[in-house]
């Protein structure tokens, strides 16, 4: 018995579901010459797999933009956030600390100097001129030293602007829009103005209404969504839930664009000969009972600037909206702490919190959070009083305090050697050599760098072999490395927590550490170059180098443990270091390295080490290039 | 009893006048008209296939020439050579019709596993 012809449903490839259409009409004889592309059959089946191939599409988008995970279209990813009660941030415009000195004119000596809202100061980074303001006006006191000085006065990047809609409560489809998609809405000030003819009822300022639960109808609130093209709307109650503005009313939007992210870290190379900002000021102070001006202000840099980002993406959307609304608004648990910092503090680009209790040693009553940020490796003092004053103590436990800790960054150092086949490629070995380089960069970028990110020893030897067909295999080797500034001035002891166990096969067996140059006394009180190793019995030592040969000067100068993978420092008290920072380099015991609670492990671009060697005979090239230093590696 | 090889529809649509139904071609009219239809084909015309097609609407734009005719017959042997299996071709011939701006196409062919040639002859002609 024949079987009975079947159309397949679930086609969605036009040609798929032209074939299926086919193969039914091979199963009768009414109908033939659907084979041909000229037959009008044919032109009739495309017609029919188009308008099903179509409807296809139409479908599979539609269930996709109904869904926050695979929506595609901004629009759609930004109203299911609304579900949920979560804003897209806008850009954030960077904050810069300064302080300003003001000099009157000579002679004068006034009580105080005003520097009205939105003076100008101008700096610049890459060749480019950004412009930065003082959002509320600085009333500056004579200090006992006869000085005007405003100390840590917070400037923003960015242009002030303004637009004002007269309210017309007979057009249901007005919009209170802000214009530019470039906005800040950190910044936005919304004021509802009376008509000019109505002397009783004053000026009024409202407020982001956070709270729904609080709100009555008398309530100055407004409330903010995205819309079309990345564009703030200000929405206002209904007169039940929150004041509804009366007609003729004029709405007065205040607030600044922004350059973003591009104006960060502006300020960072300020000293009193090269002033990073110079002001457009003209300052206003009363003397004598004259009104007068002064343009003699200088700027110096307290914290550079900090806090610009672009506006949120619509991966973080997804990421941030169910978070958001899981933390309701507290930090409670360690990801509350991470969902909130990452969504107030766009320039976070990792966050990780663990309790004191967890923390080594513990403390208790405490929470520790660590940033990354894009711009730089580490949170400047101001960002991170910002970041506990006004984003974790507002929706923090009481009896919970807050510390925010640097990363402590342990640096990989890895050396390669790739052996190819010159035949099977073009390419010189200096080329290959910069393109595996750009492939650890890549890895460094995409597998490193951030919180709870291990490096994973086979995958970057897989990297390293993908990145050309010529090459055939690598050997690669992996050191690690910690930084610090030792004080030249006075002793101290040094942690340094790896918390990765060290190579040792044995008391007794040869040394791992090494470290960069620094001065320090030796045991005739003369001031020598000097450097560290281990005695591979878990002790520390300083040496010099003596008509090359090392001559140890200290044999006890700290500890190491190779279990837990930490060194001691004791005492130490170099008076001066090569470089900007002492570099202290450990071979590790395993391939693979894992971060602990606030560690980041970093590969610096200048510690690659790549060399490129021709395989040109295989017995020969099992001796060649660099012997393989982890054959004991467990 | 001879079975009619190749039936399609005409896509013109004509109700038979006797049956009703609408009007089917057979055998070498099937083909004809499948030359037909491949030769206005514009390429793009048919979803996911742009290689399907002649674009003679391209070189119609230009004006008549005697260039272009063979600049056509090419687009239309390859085009039948192509995407219609069913046709042993023997010749195209396009002639510029300069006085009517138009070129006249003729397409002699021999039905696979058929003796006799046929002759398709279309009317190329700008209409706009």
């Amino acid at each position: 018995m024949a079987t009975q012809p079947t159309i397949s449903i679930s086609d969605v490839e036009f040609d798929d579901i032209k074939d299926s259409l086919k193969n039914y009409l091979r199963s009768q004889d009414e109908f033939v010459d659907y084979d041909f592309e000229g037959a009008g059959l044919s032109i009739l089946l495309n017609i029919l797999a188009y308008n099903t191939h179509y409807m296809a599409y139409y479908i599979n988008m539609l269930a996709n933009e109904s869904f926050l995970d695979s929506a595609q279209v901004r629009n759609s990813i930004v109203s299911h956030a609304k579900h949920v009660n979560y804003t897209p941030q806008s850009r954030r415009a960077a904050d810069a600390v300064v302080n300003i000195t003001v000099t009157p004119i000579l002679g004068d000596e006034p009580s105080s100097i005003t520097i009205p809202k939105d003076s100008m100061f101008t700096a610049s980074k890459d060749g480019t001129s950004y412009v930065f303001y003082n959002r509320s006006s600085l009333i500056i006191t004579k200090d006992s030293d006869d000085n005007y000085i405003s100390t840590g006065a917070t400037i923003t990047e960015g242009t002030p602007l303004s637009f004002i809609y007269t309210v017309n409560n007979q057009d249901p489809d007005q919009k209170f829009i802000i214009p530019e998609n470039t906005v800040d809405t950190t910044s936005l000030i919304v004021k509802v103005i009376p008509t000019l003819n109505d002397v009783n009822d004053p000026e009024t300022i409202y407020s982001l209404s956070t709270d729904l639960t609080t709100l009555t109808s008398t309530s100055q609130v407004y409330f903010l969504q995205e819309v079309d093209g990345g564009k703030f709307e200000v929405v206002f109650g209904d007169d039940v839930i929150g004041k509804k503005p009366a007609s003729n009313q004029l709405i007065f939007l205040d607030y600044m664009t922004t350059n973003g992210l591009l104006a960060n870290n502006i300020g960072s190379a300020d000293t009193p000969n090269t002033p990073t900002f110079s002001a457009t000021v003209d300052a206003e102070y009363t003397f004598d009972g004259q009104g007068k001006f002064t343009s003699d202000v200088d700027v110096e840099v307290s914290s550079a600037s900090f806090g610009g980002a672009v506006a949120e993406s619509n991966a973080s959307i997804r990421f941030l909206a169910p978070k958001a609304y899981e933390a309701q608004s507290r930090s409670v648990t360690a990801l509350d702490y991470q969902t909130n910092i990452i969504d107030a503090f766009p320039d976070a680009e990792s966050v990780i919190a663990w309790g004191g209790e967890d923390n080594d040693p513990p403390i208790y009553g405490k929470v520790f959070v660590s940033v990354k940020p894009k711009s730089g490796v580490i949170l400047s003092d101001a960002a991170k009083d910002d970041i506990i004053n006004n984003v974790l103590k507002p929706k923090n436990l009481v009896t919970v305090i807050p510390e925010i800790v640097d990363p402590d960054f342990t640096y990989i150092l890895p050396t390669i050697e790739v052996i190819y086949d010159s035949r099977l490629t073009t390419k010189t070995s200096a080329t290959l050599v910069t393109n595996v380089t750009n492939t650890i960069k890549n890895y460094n970028n995409t597998e490193l760098e951030k919180f709870e990110k291990t490096l994973r020893y086979s995958k970057l030897l897989k990297d390293i072999d993908d990145t050309d067909t010529a090459i055939l295999h690598n050997r690669t080797a992996i050191k690690v490395q910690k930084r610090f500034k030792p004080d030249t001035s006075n002793r101290a002891t040094y942690t340094f927590k790896f918390n990765n166990a060290f190579f040792h096969t044995d008391d007794g067996c040869a040394t791992i550490v090494s470290s960069t140059a620094f001065t320090i006394l030796d045991n005739s009180a003369v001031a020598v170059t000097a450097y560290l190793d281990d005695d591979g019995n878990g002790n520390i030592r300083t040496y010099k180098i003596v008509k090359n040969v090392n001559t140890i000067i200290n044999a006890t100068a700290g500890t190491i443990d190779y279990i837990k993978g930490e060194i001691i420092l004791n005492d130490f008290a170099p008076s001066a270091f090569v470089g900007d920072e002492l570099k202290i380099t450990v071979t590790p015991r395993q391939f693979d390295v894992k971060p602990a609670s606030s560690q980041i492990l970093i590969i610096d671009e200048t510690d690659i080490a790549v060399s490129a060697t021709v395989e040109r005979d295989p017995d020969k090239d099992q001796v060649s290039g660099t012997p393989f230093p982890f054959s004991l590696q467990s | 009893m001879a079975t009619n090889r190749y039936i399609d529809l005409d896509l013109d649509f004509k109700k038979h006048p006797v049956t009703k139904d609408i009007v089917v071609l057979k055998d070498e009219n099937a083909v004809k008209r499948a030359l037909r239809n491949l030769v206005l084909l514009n390429h793009y015309d048919v979803r996911f296939h742009p290689e399907i097609g002649t674009g003679v609407r391209a070189l119609l734009f230009d004006i008549v020439s005697p260039a272009h005719s063979i600049s056509l017959r090419k687009v239309i042997s390859d085009a039948i050579k192509n995407f219609e299996p069913r046709v042993e071709l023997i010749d195209v011939q396009v002639v510029a019709r300069l006085a009517h701006n138009e070129y006249e196409v003729t397409i002699r062919f021999r039905v696979i596993n058929t003796q006799e040639p046929a002759t398709l002859t279309l009317a190329l002609q700008r209409i706009r």
